[in-house]
């Protein structure tokens, strides 16, 4: 199964970004669709996945708070987490 | 532009999440839970800066930065939650999530804390519609 990552700007969050792809592929594995970086509307990081439930948000967004903490950005990342059936994968 | 409207629409949307819960309107309940804290945030930045970003992301982000320049103790607890609440909210809302019984009640009780944490860290306890 293929991964999509993007990162559309060099900016503070994309080490941030770069990091928490890493550790959502060893949680997800191949549920994982695409980690995209993103400067419109409400959120700054899009993750598209296979299938989505509560429990793999809550999973997600502990996941990404631990990054947040060692990369010192707490209350930075701003996620969209959607389905696959949600979107259309640029 | 007055902080007190926002303040006063946090707690009647903290109302309306409790008067949800009580008939089952459990999509309600965290839509309602969310938008009480976000007037909450809203009104604590305006009487802060003046005004607050309208864009709901920047709004927590700038948030997350108020409580630590204010060394808040537990800010990385408060922003944690605040978190969780608003990518609830989005699912329910805009997403193919619906919540049940047991999450909307979480969601409920993590809010009454929180509502009550940030009232009493901005001392806002004498708002005349408390």
């Amino acid at each position: 199964m293929s991964l999509k990552v993007i990162i559309r700007k060099i900016d503070e969050l994309s080490d941030a970004t770069l990091d928490l792809t890493r550790r959502l592929i060893n949680l997800l594995g191949d549920n994982l669709v695409a980690v995209e970086s993103s400067s419109d509307g409400d959120f700054n990081l899009r993750i598209i996945l296979r299938r989505k439930t509560w429990d793999t948000i809550e999973k997600i967004l502990k996941t990404i708070e631990k990054v947040e903490e060692e990369h010192g950005i707490i209350g930075k990342i701003i996620p969209e987490i959607l389905e696959t059936g949600e979107v259309n994968v640029r | 532009m007055s902080a007190n409207i926002f303040f006063k629409k946090a707690f009647l949307f903290l109302e309306s999440a409790e008067k949800d819960f009580s008939i089952g309107l459990y999509l309600k309940v965290i839509s309602s839970c969310w938008f009480s804290l976000e007037m909450l945030i809203r009104g604590i930045l305006i009487t802060r800066f003046g005004g607050a970003p309208r864009k709901e992301g920047a709004l927590l982000s700038r948030f997350s930065d108020l409580l630590k320049k204010l060394n808040i103790m537990d800010w990385k607890s408060i922003i944690s939650q605040l978190k969780l609440i608003y990518i609830m909210r989005i699912q329910v809302d805009h997403q193919n999530l619906i919540p049940d019984e047991k999450q909307a009640n979480d969601i409920l009780v993590t809010t009454r804390k929180l509502f009550k944490r940030l009232i009493n860290l901005f001392n806002l306890n004498n708002l005349v519609f408390l």
